[in-house]
């Protein structure tokens, strides 16, 4: 990680940190200036964890040496595609996979900029304290994106959007810590608020931390999750404020649906 | 005044599902009811402020989407239990005993507009992005307990009895993009048929509907159509009340009842708390803003402050202001 880089990283921890009130002689650990961080030894921005992932073995990823990103996302959220999509892996620090109904590896799939904002989000999480409950992850984009359709009937959608690898769909925190589904307005007493708000701290963090990452732009809430953003801080330059709707109907009362910028824009 | 305010606690709560009845000179509501982690009912005549726990469940038990019927005689809510995700419509009447108890995981209901019968969708949770899988659209009558299968309805997302003429409407699960996304149920040949609508958000005469998906971004998440000829007149609601599409996602405008076409367009400004990042916790609602829009006049005939709790027949508002509760008339067209 270069000098830039890590004084960036610093400065965002610092921020968090203050944000969240915690003591100011907490410092979360740094590789020395001259390595690279430990989740990503040959530096390229893409984590250990995604290069060994067997689903990934057809990148032919090696960690010894600098890949390049293979993944783009083409078109548009709603009807889109995704080259060279990248699988999360189904568990990492601060976060795991949940599947449903889906096979193993069908709807975990994601531009480089997503499985990033995941992967960092998560390790967030973790250096804050909070092992339990990890972030929930649930579907992103089928391996080629296009429509998501369900697994046992292809006539039918499972999402409208989700189709090129700059969608993800992540649970509510609970306060029973449980990694279990949770639908905030049928179980509003087990709904932890504040966690849900660091939780997506964490998230936005991570989408803006550096170059192989994408900001987030759109998050769609419950009408019952009782948060909203505070647009009264300064931005680091060039990243915008991204939009929160709230879902009157129920169809995010048991998940928040996050989307991520394009990384290349959108004229591919 | 201490009661009042215990109300307007319930009232003013994070818990929606509003809904009321204007019985001569009595003004009912029917709202959720959470106490210490049960849940239930509660009528409140508004009048007197004289509440009723008419109905109640367990604590492992909630009550959601509770409704009155258009002919303010009975009572709708899905009733869930937190230890399986199965769901029930029940129906009750005014004084909360139950008159029908539909066991097959229903999600989604609309009652007739004459309030004696109701359509609804049974469906299964899970947890992949779409809140269920539909597996059936059924009719109940209410008195009789007469059911009816609507057939051939591809993939029902969402459902209306439209009062302009009486058919029942049925939204498909798809991309926003795909163009068959309305479908009408024929009673008369009890067939499912496809319109050229975008949405089943019907006003009351039927010369508007809406359609709302959040999940349009970065899109409106609000639209509004004028049914002739289906054109999109979003962008001439928003230029009129001066707005821009933000809020549109977090109050969807809503048609008022005994109106031929009035939306109710409210923003809402937050008391934000406890902050991380970007991301605070609202604590409280600092003001509320309301439009009325004819789309017709394409003109604003009313705009006022306060949070609108719910409609009244007889074109009027309640609205509450600072702890207290007013009745509004809403303006002629």
């Amino acid at each position: 990680m270069n000098i830039q880089k890590m004084v960036k990283r610093i400065s965002v921890s610092y921020l968090i940190l203050i944000m969240i009130g915690c003591s100011s002689d907490y410092k979360p650990e740094e590789p020395p200036a001259d390595a690279n961080p430990y989740w990503d030894t040959d530096g390229d921005g893409i984590s250990n964890a995604v290069e060994i992932n067997p689903a990934n073995a057809h990148h032919g990823f090696d960690t010894t040496q600098v890949d390049a990103n293979p993944s783009k996302a083409k078109g548009q959220p709603n009807s889109g595609s995704l080259e060279g999509g990248i699988n999360l892996p189904d568990e990492g620090e601060g976060y795991y996979h949940y599947i449903g109904r889906d096979p193993v590896d069908r709807d975990d799939w994601g531009t480089l900029a997503l499985i990033n904002m995941i992967e960092g989000g998560g390790r967030w999480w973790q250096d804050l304290g909070h092992y339990s409950p990890r972030i929930g992850i649930g579907d992103m984009s089928l391996k080629e994106g296009g429509p998501f359709t369900n697994y046992y009937d292809p006539t039918e959608l499972d999402h409208e959007s989700h189709q090129n690898g700059l969608d993800v769909d992540v649970r509510y925190v609970r306060k029973d810590n449980l990694e279990s589904p949770l639908n905030i307005k049928d179980n509003a007493e087990n709904y932890d608020t504040s966690r849900t708000v660091i939780m997506l701290s964490c998230l936005w963090t991570s989408s803006i931390e550096d170059t192989l990452c994408s900001p987030i732009v759109w998050i769609a809430i419950s009408s019952h999750a009782v948060l909203e953003i505070d647009t009264t801080d300064t931005l680091p330059p060039g990243v915008e404020w991204p939009t929160i709707w709230r879902d009157t109907t129920t169809e995010h009362d048991d998940h928040i649906h996050i989307r991520i910028k394009d990384p290349d824009g959108t004229g591919n | 005044m201490k009661r009042l305010f215990f109300y307007i606690l319930i009232l003013g709560g994070i818990i929606g599902g509003w809904s009321n009845k204007m019985n001569g000179e009595k003004i009912l509501t029917v709202n959720r009811f959470i106490k210490s982690g049960e849940q239930g009912i509660l009528k409140l005549d508004l009048s007197t402020m004289d509440s009723t726990l008419i109905f109640k469940v367990g604590k492992d038990s909630h009550v959601v989407n509770i409704s009155l019927s258009p002919n303010d005689t009975l009572i709708a809510a899905i009733v869930g239990s937190g230890t399986t995700t199965q769901k029930k419509l029940v129906i009750l009447n005014m004084m909360g005993k139950v008159k029908r108890d539909i066991n097959r995981d229903v999600r989604v209901y609309t009652w007739s507009p004459d309030g004696n019968k109701i359509a609804f969708i049974t469906g299964t949770y899970h947890e992949d992005g779409r809140p269920f899988i539909p597996t059936g659209v059924y009719i109940i009558d209410i008195i009789s307990g007469k059911e009816e299968e609507i057939k051939g309805s591809p993939d029902p997302r969402r459902i209306t009895w439209a009062k302009f003429d009486g058919n029942i409407y049925i939204e498909r699960f798809c991309s926003y993009r795909e163009k068959e996304r309305i479908f009408r149920y024929n009673f008369s040949t009890k067939t499912v048929e496809s319109t050229e609508y975008k949405g089943l958000g019907f006003s009351p005469d039927g010369k508007y509907y809406s359609h709302y998906d959040v999940e349009m971004f970065p899109s409106p998440p609000y639209r509004l159509y004028r049914t002739s000829d289906n054109k999109e007149i979003t962008s001439q609601l928003l230029n009129t009340i001066g707005e821009d599409i933000n809020y549109l996602g977090k109050f969807p405008p809503g048609w008022l009842k005994n109106t031929d076409h009035l939306l109710l367009c409210t923003k809402k400004e937050y008391e934000l708390g406890e902050k991380v990042g970007i991301f605070a916790i609202i604590k409280g609602v600092r003001s509320v803003t309301n439009w009325i829009y004819d789309p017709e006049k394409n003109r604003v005939i009313k705009q006022f402050n306060g949070e609108v709790k719910w409609v009244g027949k007889d074109r009027i508002l309640a609205v509450e202001r600072e702890g207290k509760i007013t009745f509004e008339e809403i303006p002629q067209e």
